[in-house]
């Protein structure tokens, strides 16, 4: 009993303290109205109602500064995400049970000059058409740790460390965070996945009445590189294909990969805001990469005092990369090793997708996606029918991805997802089993702790 | 092209001039109309102020508009009601502004919510309880009282970025103030003895509650935020018959299909009322909006 006084005393003296600060804090508002308060000047017949009134306000008041207190301490913001997919592939007759991302992320300001986040996670790369068991295809570790600086002026930004590059509109998106369960094709086949780099970049909101934003960055690369060759398949259906561009002992500054994007918006009025934005990424040296693509977006609210919001965006993409073909250790016959060894070589994609969806209230979001995706590599070919590969062709692989998807927002931190894709390509898309086939995807993602809606142009 | 460069240079250099003297007006940009309303007032001809909300929508849901950008980019004051009624819109902007004066805790960023005392403030925070009022109940603009608490805070804050206004400041505030008390006396006898019960589509009214004497009894979202069932609503309107609870305040933004539905079943008078100053057209300003939402609860006589 005479602990929890003492508690209750030392609790009291740090309101009293917390109070003083508050007060201090305030002065200038109350001092300069004489004192504005939540009773208006009216005659009241209650004297000591009202002074009741005034101590609940007292106490009221005390809550709500030390909330303000609590709230500026000194603990990160931390937030965590689970995203759970099943997939299923109809011609592979696969169900998996994925988990592609267990994350957690803290952020928090560092002090007046920067903020810094670290996002730790799990991730699994969705496969639906590949048996998985536990483990397979899973990274482990930092997918994001960068240093933001807060206090530059004329508007700019500086963010140093290991990010998600600000190139195109959908590729800096957590896998989490799209609009669909899978990331278009599109994305993954030209820029190799996520926009994962490490370097630094720079940003800039031009100083005028229209909104627009300049990012310019110099990374070791921006997602991965270009698979050489078409994804293969051995006689017994196993895959055979590999990056296999040189990628040389070192890195001297001349290989690093430099990148830009333009963002623009258009308010176009009656609730409808477009999003512009152009890209271009150039890496040398040992492999020269480039990448171009242009995006943009378009939200309208029909109703302002309605959920319903219609969305449509897309993005069409370009890549290149050409250098010198090295060994990868999958080629077995010391033919095409030598041929490998000495060649230069490229090879390229293209693509893009579109989609729309609409929101319905707050709950349901129905949407279509229409993807496609143009690669050519090599090939490894058996010129004289012997089993064994000889030589080196070209591929063109032709994939168009038509995809429909319903999400469910529960709340603002629960979704449901169902997606159906029909996939259908010039070259098989499950080994030995068709160039088509049709994939369903269940996605269940859910975030815990603080929640930052993005402003992401 | 060149010729709209040099413009563009040239009014950057005009206005980084303007700022360095005192003679420009204070830019404000505000979340709500109510705020808008307030500054202007306040402010009357030494301030330009931009809302970002235009009042029809629901408050904790706004479409972020390129503008809002680059209007707080340039801004000297972005005053929020705060208590995270915001939190859709507002954290993400101020970010993007990358404006050093109207950051959290600098003069030029003013938190309405801390000179009022807030309701329903919760004593653990949990997501199941809804995902919209986890710092305690936003909606104070419905009490003229606590709002008279932000003319003071508008008046003082608008006098430390302007100081060579600040007497045209304070005056305009107690102009203000007294309207305002004038008003809450009407409002008061406009209500008096009426035993107002009623049932909400959102926890809106708390404060209203308390300043004017009606009594909210229950919510048509079982939390905030979130939208009920149907066993919730066969509840509600069970609870409604037995208490003999004769009206329901829809909030002017949500779908009329459930109220309707509820009204049918239980004879309660149904209203469609603004939640803040826009909400409806005849809400133009906050004491229009005020006269609104005491009409509406108050009935035709
Ligand atoms: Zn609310």
């Amino acid at each position: 009993m005479e602990a929890l006084t003492k508690t209750v005393g030392s609790l009291q003296q740090q309101l009293d303290s917390q109070k003083q600060l508050w007060d201090g804090f305030h002065a200038p508002a109350t001092a300069a109205l004489g004192g504005a308060t939540e009773a208006p000047a009216e005659p009241n017949p209650n004297a000591s109602a009202g002074s009741l009134d005034q101590i609940q306000r007292d106490v009221d008041e005390l809550k709500s500064a030390q909330r303000q207190v609590k709230s500026g301490l000194f603990n990160p913001d931390i937030s965590a995400a689970v995203d759970f997919i099943t997939s299923y592939s109809r011609k592979a007759n696969n169900v998996n049970f994925t988990l592609r991302d267990a994350e957690v992320m803290i952020q928090s300001n560092v002090d007046q000059y920067a903020r810094a986040y670290i996002v730790f996670n799990a991730e699994t790369e969705l496969a639906p058409t590949e048996k998985l068991g536990i483990f397979d295809k899973t990274s482990l570790g930092v997918e994001e740790a960068a240093i933001q600086t807060t206090n530059l002026p004329w508007g700019l930004q500086l963010k140093a460390g290991q990010f998600f590059a600000d190139f195109t509109r959908m590729d800096k998106i957590h896998s989490h965070d799209l609009p669909f369960v899978d990331r278009p094709r599109s994305l993954t086949e030209i820029i190799g996945g996520e926009d994962a780099s490490r370097g630094f970049e720079l940003n800039w909101l031009v100083p005028m009445d229209h909104y627009l934003r300049l990012t310019g960055g110099v990374v070791d690369n921006i997602g991965a590189d270009l698979p050489i060759t078409s994804t293969l398949f051995n006689p017994d259906g196993s895959v055979h294909s590999a990056s296999a561009f040189n990628d040389g002992a070192n890195r001297p500054f001349q290989s690093l990969m430099g990148y830009g994007r333009a963002a623009t918006l258009f308010d176009l009025g009656s609730g409808k805001v477009l999003h512009l934005g152009a890209d271009y990424a150039k890496g040398s040296q040992d492999t020269r990469r480039q990448i171009a693509s242009a995006d943009a977006k378009l939200e309208w609210q029909p109703d302002p005092a309605k959920y319903d919001l219609f969305e449509t965006g897309g993005e069409v993409l370009w890549s290149k990369q050409s250098g010198q073909l090295a060994d990868q250790t999958l080629w077995q016959s010391p033919s095409i090793e030598s041929l490998f060894n000495q060649s230069t070589g490229n090879a390229s994609a293209a693509g893009g997708y579109v989609y729309a969806q609409y929101r319905f209230g707050k709950l349901w979001q129905p949407g279509v996606r229409v993807d496609y995706t143009h690669s050519n590599a090599f090939q490894l070919l058996d010129s004289d029918n012997n089993g064994d590969a000889d030589s080196l062709g070209r591929l063109t692989n032709n994939v168009w991805t038509y995809s429909s998807y319903l999400t469910l927002n529960l709340s603002e931190f629960n979704r449901l997802r169902l997606q159906l894709n029909y996939v259908n390509g010039s070259e098989d898309i499950v080994p030995g089993k068709g160039r088509n086939d049709i994939q369903a995807f269940f996605q269940w993602t859910v975030i815990l702790g603080a929640h930052k809606h993005d402003f992401a142009p | 092209m060149k010729k709209r460069i040099l413009l563009t240079l040239a009014s950057l250099l005009v206005s980084l001039y303007a700022s360095s003297t005192q003679a420009a007006p204070v830019k404000v940009v505000v979340t709500i109309p109510d705020l808008a309303d307030f500054a202007n007032r306040i402010g009357g001809d030494k301030v330009t102020v931009y809302a970002m909300a235009s009042g029809v929508e629901d408050p904790h849901n706004v479409l972020m508009r390129p503008s809002m950008v680059t209007k707080l980019a340039q801004a000297d004051l972005f005053i929020v009601m705060g208590l995270d009624l915001e939190h859709a819109y507002a954290p993400a902007l101020l970010a993007e502004s990358r404006n050093q004066k109207i950051q959290v805790g600098k003069p030029g960023y003013l938190d309405c919510s801390r000179g009022v005392s807030v309701r329903e403030a919760p004593t653990s925070l949990d997501r199941s309880e809804g995902d919209v009022h986890p710092h305690g109940n936003p909606h104070y603009n419905t009490d003229p009282g606590r709002m008279r608490v932000v003319i003071g805070e508008i008046a003082a804050r608008l006098s430390e970025i302007d100081p060579a206004d600040a007497a045209q400041f304070q005056a305009n505030a107690k102009q203000l103030t007294a309207k305002l008390d004038a008003k809450i006396v009407e409002w008061k006898q406009k209500l008096a003895g009426k035993n107002i019960r009623f049932v909400s589509y959102h926890p809106v009214w708390p404060y209203f509650a308390e300043r004017f004497g009606v009594q909210p009894v229950g919510t048509i979202q079982p939390k905030p935020g979130i939208e009920p069932g149907p066993r919730y609503v066969d509840e509600l309107i069970a609870r409604m018959k037995a208490d003999n609870i004769r009206l329901i305040v829809k909030e002017s933004f949500y779908s009329d299909r459930l109220p309707k539905q509820i009204a049918a079943a239980t004879g309660a008078r149904l209203v469609s009322v603004p939640i803040q100053v826009h909400g409806t057209k005849e809400a133009t300003d906050y004491i229009a909006f005020m006269d609104a939402v005491v009409n509406a609860f108050a009935g035709k006589e």
